[in-house]
Protein backbone atom coordinates (compact mmCIF):
# COMPACT_ATOMS: atom_id res chain seq x y z
CA UNK A 1 0.00 0.00 0.00
CA UNK A 2 1.45 3.11 -1.27
CA UNK A 3 1.71 6.15 1.48
CA UNK A 4 -0.33 8.33 -0.62
CA UNK A 5 -3.28 6.22 -0.55
CA UNK A 6 -2.47 5.98 3.26
CA UNK A 7 -2.67 9.74 3.73
CA UNK A 8 -5.55 11.82 2.94
CA UNK A 9 -4.38 15.30 1.58
CA UNK A 10 -5.67 18.37 3.54
CA UNK A 11 -7.62 20.29 1.61
CA UNK A 12 -6.93 23.80 1.46
CA UNK A 13 -8.61 26.47 3.27
CA UNK A 14 -10.59 28.66 1.00
CA UNK A 15 -10.28 32.33 1.74
CA UNK A 16 -12.77 35.11 0.20
CA UNK A 17 -11.14 38.37 -0.40
CA UNK A 18 -13.26 41.85 -1.19
CA UNK A 19 -10.82 44.50 -1.23
CA UNK A 20 -13.21 47.55 -1.66
CA UNK A 21 -14.63 46.45 1.39
CA UNK A 22 -10.62 45.26 2.83
CA UNK A 23 -12.53 42.44 4.15
CA UNK A 24 -11.46 38.46 3.90
CA UNK A 25 -13.85 35.71 4.41
CA UNK A 26 -13.27 31.92 5.56
CA UNK A 27 -15.14 29.19 7.24
CA UNK A 28 -13.90 27.19 9.93
CA UNK A 29 -15.94 23.82 10.80
CA UNK A 30 -17.33 23.24 14.38
CA UNK A 31 -15.83 19.75 14.73
CA UNK A 32 -11.88 21.02 14.38
CA UNK A 33 -12.66 24.17 16.70
CA UNK A 34 -14.98 24.57 19.23
CA UNK A 35 -16.68 27.66 20.21
CA UNK A 36 -14.27 28.34 23.08
CA UNK A 37 -11.46 28.72 20.87
CA UNK A 38 -13.76 30.88 18.29
CA UNK A 39 -13.88 33.08 21.13
CA UNK A 40 -10.67 33.07 22.36
CA UNK A 41 -9.42 34.23 18.86
CA UNK A 42 -12.08 36.38 18.63
CA UNK A 43 -11.43 37.94 21.22
CA UNK A 44 -7.55 39.07 20.80
CA UNK A 45 -8.66 40.10 17.54
CA UNK A 46 -11.51 42.42 18.12
CA UNK A 47 -9.31 45.40 19.17
CA UNK A 48 -7.22 45.17 16.13
CA UNK A 49 -9.97 44.70 13.35
CA UNK A 50 -13.96 44.48 12.17
CA UNK A 51 -14.83 41.23 13.06
CA UNK A 52 -18.25 39.63 12.45
CA UNK A 53 -19.36 35.46 13.15
CA UNK A 54 -22.16 34.03 11.33
CA UNK A 55 -23.41 30.41 10.55
CA UNK A 56 -22.62 29.65 7.05
CA UNK A 57 -24.64 26.01 8.20
CA UNK A 58 -25.03 24.74 11.30
CA UNK A 59 -21.51 22.64 11.80
CA UNK A 60 -19.01 25.78 10.79
CA UNK A 61 -18.61 29.24 11.50
CA UNK A 62 -18.03 31.94 9.02
CA UNK A 63 -15.29 34.44 10.43
CA UNK A 64 -15.44 37.77 8.43
CA UNK A 65 -12.06 40.13 8.97
CA UNK A 66 -12.37 43.79 8.03
CA UNK A 67 -8.87 45.66 8.65
CA UNK A 68 -9.45 49.30 9.58
CA UNK A 69 -7.03 50.92 7.24
CA UNK A 70 -6.39 50.76 3.68
CA UNK A 71 -5.01 46.89 3.09
CA UNK A 72 -3.70 44.84 0.05
CA UNK A 73 -4.64 41.31 -0.61
CA UNK A 74 -1.36 40.10 1.14
CA UNK A 75 -2.19 42.05 4.34
CA UNK A 76 -5.95 40.14 4.27
CA UNK A 77 -4.09 36.78 3.67
CA UNK A 78 -1.34 37.47 6.32
CA UNK A 79 -4.60 39.15 9.28
CA UNK A 80 -6.57 34.82 7.91
CA UNK A 81 -3.69 33.37 8.69
CA UNK A 82 -2.58 35.20 12.12
CA UNK A 83 -6.13 34.68 12.81
CA UNK A 84 -5.84 30.96 12.01
CA UNK A 85 -2.78 30.58 14.05
CA UNK A 86 -3.71 32.07 16.99
CA UNK A 87 -7.12 29.80 16.43
CA UNK A 88 -4.68 26.96 16.49
CA UNK A 89 -3.09 28.24 19.84
CA UNK A 90 -6.86 28.62 21.52
CA UNK A 91 -8.00 25.21 20.61
CA UNK A 92 -4.74 23.55 22.18
CA UNK A 93 -5.24 25.44 25.15
CA UNK A 94 -9.36 24.19 25.68
CA UNK A 95 -7.81 20.69 24.60
CA UNK A 96 -5.51 20.53 27.60
CA UNK A 97 -7.33 22.34 29.72
CA UNK A 98 -9.86 19.97 29.43
CA UNK A 99 -7.76 17.09 29.73
CA UNK A 100 -5.78 18.25 32.88
CA UNK A 101 -8.99 19.24 34.42
CA UNK A 102 -9.29 16.15 36.60
CA UNK A 103 -5.33 16.61 38.23
CA UNK A 104 -6.18 20.19 38.50
CA UNK A 105 -9.48 19.41 40.61
CA UNK A 106 -7.67 16.77 42.57
CA UNK A 107 -4.64 19.62 43.69
CA UNK A 108 -7.70 22.22 44.12
CA UNK A 109 -9.31 19.52 46.59
CA UNK A 110 -6.09 18.81 48.39
CA UNK A 111 -4.76 21.86 48.76
CA UNK A 112 -8.46 22.63 50.42
CA UNK A 113 -9.34 19.92 52.41
CA UNK A 114 -5.96 18.67 53.91
CA UNK A 115 -4.26 21.30 56.41
CA UNK A 116 -0.48 20.73 56.49
CA UNK A 117 0.06 24.06 56.34
CA UNK A 118 -1.82 25.11 59.24
CA UNK A 119 -0.35 22.28 61.59
CA UNK A 120 3.10 23.21 60.99
CA UNK A 121 2.36 26.33 61.94
CA UNK A 122 0.90 25.34 64.85
CA UNK A 123 3.69 23.24 65.75
CA UNK A 124 5.80 26.31 65.48
CA UNK A 125 3.72 28.49 67.94
CA UNK A 126 4.06 25.17 70.12
CA UNK A 127 7.70 25.24 69.77
CA UNK A 128 8.04 28.77 70.90
CA UNK A 129 5.80 28.74 73.57
CA UNK A 130 7.59 25.79 75.25
CA UNK A 131 10.75 27.39 75.22
CA UNK A 132 9.29 30.74 76.33
CA UNK A 133 8.47 28.67 79.58
CA UNK A 134 11.69 27.17 80.15
CA UNK A 135 14.16 27.97 82.94
CA UNK A 136 15.95 31.72 82.43
CA UNK A 137 18.79 30.98 84.73
CA UNK A 138 20.97 34.15 82.98
CA UNK A 139 17.60 36.14 83.96
CA UNK A 140 17.74 37.13 79.82
CA UNK A 141 14.71 37.69 79.79
CA UNK A 142 14.07 39.85 83.30
CA UNK A 143 13.29 43.05 82.17
CA UNK A 144 16.56 45.45 83.50
CA UNK A 145 13.89 47.73 85.21
CA UNK A 146 13.41 44.50 87.74
CA UNK A 147 16.64 43.26 87.89
CA UNK A 148 18.26 46.70 88.77
CA UNK A 149 15.44 47.52 91.31
CA UNK B 1 -27.06 55.97 2.13
CA UNK B 2 -29.15 52.82 2.06
CA UNK B 3 -30.12 50.87 5.18
CA UNK B 4 -27.52 48.39 6.10
CA UNK B 5 -28.50 44.89 7.51
CA UNK B 6 -27.22 42.26 9.03
CA UNK B 7 -27.90 38.88 10.68
CA UNK B 8 -26.37 37.75 14.25
CA UNK B 9 -26.66 34.07 15.19
CA UNK B 10 -27.65 33.15 18.68
CA UNK B 11 -25.42 30.64 19.40
CA UNK B 12 -22.60 33.28 18.48
CA UNK B 13 -23.79 36.48 19.70
CA UNK B 14 -26.58 36.85 22.82
CA UNK B 15 -29.52 38.56 22.95
CA UNK B 16 -28.29 40.37 25.92
CA UNK B 17 -25.46 41.63 24.37
CA UNK B 18 -27.06 42.83 21.08
CA UNK B 19 -30.31 44.89 23.25
CA UNK B 20 -27.26 46.21 24.97
CA UNK B 21 -24.77 47.01 22.08
CA UNK B 22 -28.08 48.58 20.91
CA UNK B 23 -28.96 50.53 23.76
CA UNK B 24 -25.29 51.93 23.89
CA UNK B 25 -25.14 53.02 19.69
CA UNK B 26 -28.47 54.27 20.82
CA UNK B 27 -26.81 58.30 20.05
CA UNK B 28 -24.82 57.36 17.18
CA UNK B 29 -27.22 54.47 14.69
CA UNK B 30 -30.57 54.33 14.26
CA UNK B 31 -31.14 49.71 14.69
CA UNK B 32 -33.77 48.09 14.51
CA UNK B 33 -33.14 44.42 15.98
CA UNK B 34 -36.18 41.48 15.12
CA UNK B 35 -35.24 38.27 17.79
CA UNK B 36 -36.14 35.59 16.32
CA UNK B 37 -35.76 31.66 17.96
CA UNK B 38 -32.32 31.34 16.62
CA UNK B 39 -31.53 34.63 14.76
CA UNK B 40 -31.56 38.75 14.94
CA UNK B 41 -32.18 40.65 12.28
CA UNK B 42 -30.40 44.04 12.92
CA UNK B 43 -31.33 46.92 10.26
CA UNK B 44 -29.49 49.57 10.73
CA UNK B 45 -30.35 53.13 9.42
CA UNK B 46 -28.71 56.74 9.49
CA UNK B 47 -27.74 59.59 7.02
CA UNK B 48 -24.14 59.57 8.42
CA UNK B 49 -21.66 58.67 6.10
CA UNK B 50 -20.14 56.17 8.75
CA UNK B 51 -22.89 53.84 9.06
CA UNK B 52 -20.73 50.98 7.93
CA UNK B 53 -18.27 51.69 10.31
CA UNK B 54 -20.85 52.07 12.85
CA UNK B 55 -22.44 48.48 11.74
CA UNK B 56 -18.80 47.29 12.03
CA UNK B 57 -17.98 48.64 15.52
CA UNK B 58 -21.69 47.23 17.00
CA UNK B 59 -20.85 44.13 15.76
CA UNK B 60 -17.46 44.40 17.60
CA UNK B 61 -19.21 45.71 20.67
CA UNK B 62 -21.58 42.33 20.67
CA UNK B 63 -19.39 40.09 20.29
CA UNK B 64 -17.57 41.39 22.88
CA UNK B 65 -20.12 41.60 25.01
CA UNK B 66 -21.43 38.10 23.71
CA UNK B 67 -17.94 36.20 24.82
CA UNK B 68 -17.72 38.11 28.21
CA UNK B 69 -21.00 36.88 29.32
CA UNK B 70 -20.19 33.32 27.71
CA UNK B 71 -16.73 33.67 29.75
CA UNK B 72 -18.70 34.66 32.62
CA UNK B 73 -21.36 31.72 32.09
CA UNK B 74 -18.61 28.89 31.87
CA UNK B 75 -17.06 30.26 34.63
CA UNK B 76 -19.79 29.86 37.12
Amino acid sequence: MSDSAELEAPTSIKLQYSLDERQVSFNISDDLFPLDAVYGAAYLFVDRCWLFLSRPDSASVGVHLKTKDEATEADLEALAGEFANELLNQALRVRVGESTSTIREYTMARAFFTTPAQSSIDALLAELDAEELEEDELEISVPWEESGA
Amino acid sequence: MPDISRVFDHTLYRTEALSQTADAYSGHVSVSLEPQDAETQAVFSGESDELTMLVDAFSNHALFLSIQAYREGSDA
